[in-house]
């Protein structure tokens, strides 16, 4: 019976390939108004030669190639240009370094002294090394102007010279007494402060008008000044005038 | 304009690839009759069977990029159209499997009665059937699938599958045998 059965299914299968039916007539046609009808369609009777010289994939592949190649070399750039800044950046810090490096053995041998003294007898500043390690060189340069610390009230040092006295030449009068005796003889001269921190005041020119202006009240609250506070009037600032501090008398 | 049937198989592949109408007609000149008696076997009428015609070939035309040169083009076109025809049965076939009892060899067939008759008679017997039958009838025997493969494809059982194609075998049988009646051979068809 197995062999009935598939001797049956081998002649159906034999009879129904070897044989072809014709299409119906018009099949075509609709076919290709269908096919025209789909987005993206190729006009009919085109040259298949021009795209198939390149194919879609090797097309695909020519712009991803390219795309790589072109974000490599930007990201290469951007990475070199960094590595140069940090380069201009490395070589500032070492001019840096390199000058305070200069200067530092020239603090060291005026650091015994502690007071610079000028050729006119005026102290100009105190020099106080510090050893803070600076990150970047903005902060280096920072800190190497905090260094420099105005001298506030210190007296100039006496000066102690050794006397010249030339005995050999007669005719030139040498003093009798030291010089360093006659400058302590003379007032030591402070260096006016300047006070970086606090802007210039512009306020007392200010207050002498609102003191003329308010003259009678001035006067007359002259005697009770501690009845009644005197009152100020505040006007706003219209500009802040950029100063270099004030310099204290 | 008609095309040049001198066309190797290669150069009709790529001139679909690129979409060119000439090779396109080339292509379906030379595949049309096949795919036909293959819409034919799969649909129960002739408008049927050339709505599938026309479904399978568009299908081949979008989708020919994908051709692999690893086997024969022939089948990979014989493979769209029967998964064409697979696609617009599945929606109406409700499959059921069948009891023993009911799956019989139709006893009185003769194997030389196939050759009394013609491939139009064939073909009619086939399309008489019912969808479930005449599908898993055409994959199983002709296409050459297994039972496994067809219940993967019909999202049916093994078993409803060798079920339905020995009904389908047994209805053949008998028609071939008992004397060709039209009309009877359609009211055995469910």
């Amino acid at each position: 019976m197995e062999q009935n059965t598939k001797n049956f299914d081998r002649s159906i299968e034999q009879m129904m390939n070897e044989h072809q039916v014709a299409p119906p007539f018009g099949a075509w046609n609709r076919i290709s108004a269908e096919l025209d009808a789909m987005p993206g369609a190729v006009a009919a009777g085109a040259a298949p030669v021009a795209s198939s010289l390149i194919p879609k994939r090797a097309m695909l592949g020519i712009i991803a190639a390219a795309l790589v190649i072109g974000s490599s070399a930007l990201t290469g750039y951007l990475i070199n240009s960094s590595h140069n800044n940090d380069h201009v950046n490395n070589t500032v810090a070492k001019t840096t370094m390199a000058t305070t490096n200069t200067k530092t053995p020239v603090t060291a041998q005026t650091e015994p002294v502690k007071n610079i003294i000028s050729p006119t007898g005026i102290a100009l500043t105190k020099v106080q090394l510090r050893h803070i390690a600076a990150t970047t060189p903005a902060q280096s340069t920072i800190l190497a102007a905090q260094q420099v610390v105005p001298v506030v009230n210190e007296p100039v040092a006496s000066l102690t010279p050794t006397p010249v006295i030339n005995n050999e030449n007669t005719d030139v009068p040498t003093p009798l007494e030291p010089v360093a005796q006659r400058a302590e003889d003379t007032q030591t001269y402070f260096f006016p402060p300047i006070d970086v921190n606090t802007p210039e005041k512009t306020a007392p020119a200010k207050e002498t008008l609102t003191n003329k202006s308010h003259n009678t009240e001035t006067t007359v609250a002259g005697n009770s000044d501690d009845d009644k506070p005197v009152r100020k009037r505040f006007h706003p600032k219209r500009r802040q005038k950029f100063t270099y501090g004030n310099i204290i008398r | 304009m008609t095309p040049n049937q001198n066309y190797t198989e290669a150069q009709i592949i790529q001139g679909c690839m690129a979409g060119d109408r000439k090779f396109q007609q080339a292509l379906y000149n030379q595949f049309a009759g096949k795919m036909f008696s293959v819409c034919l076997r799969y649909a129960n009428e002739y408008n049927s069977a050339q709505d599938l015609l026309q479904e399978g070939f568009v299908k081949v035309f979008k989708n020919i990029e994908k051709f692999r040169s690893e086997g024969a083009f022939e089948g990979w076109v014989r493979r769209i159209f029967v998964n064409t025809a697979i696609e617009h049965y599945r929606k109406h076939v409700n499959l059921y499997a069948l009891h023993d009892s009911e799956v019989n060899y139709y006893e009185a067939y003769e194997d030389n009665a196939l050759e009394t008759l013609k491939h139009a008679d064939i073909l009619k017997m086939i399309q008489s059937l019912s969808d479930g039958y005449r599908t898993v009838f055409n994959l199983y025997v002709i296409e050459g699938y297994s039972h496994k493969e067809i219940g993967e494809m019909m999202n049916i059982s093994e078993g409803t599958s060798k079920s339905q194609l020995a009904r389908a075998r047994y209805l053949l049988q008998k028609m071939i045998t008992e004397g060709l009646d039209r009309d009877q051979r359609t009211s055995t068809g469910n």
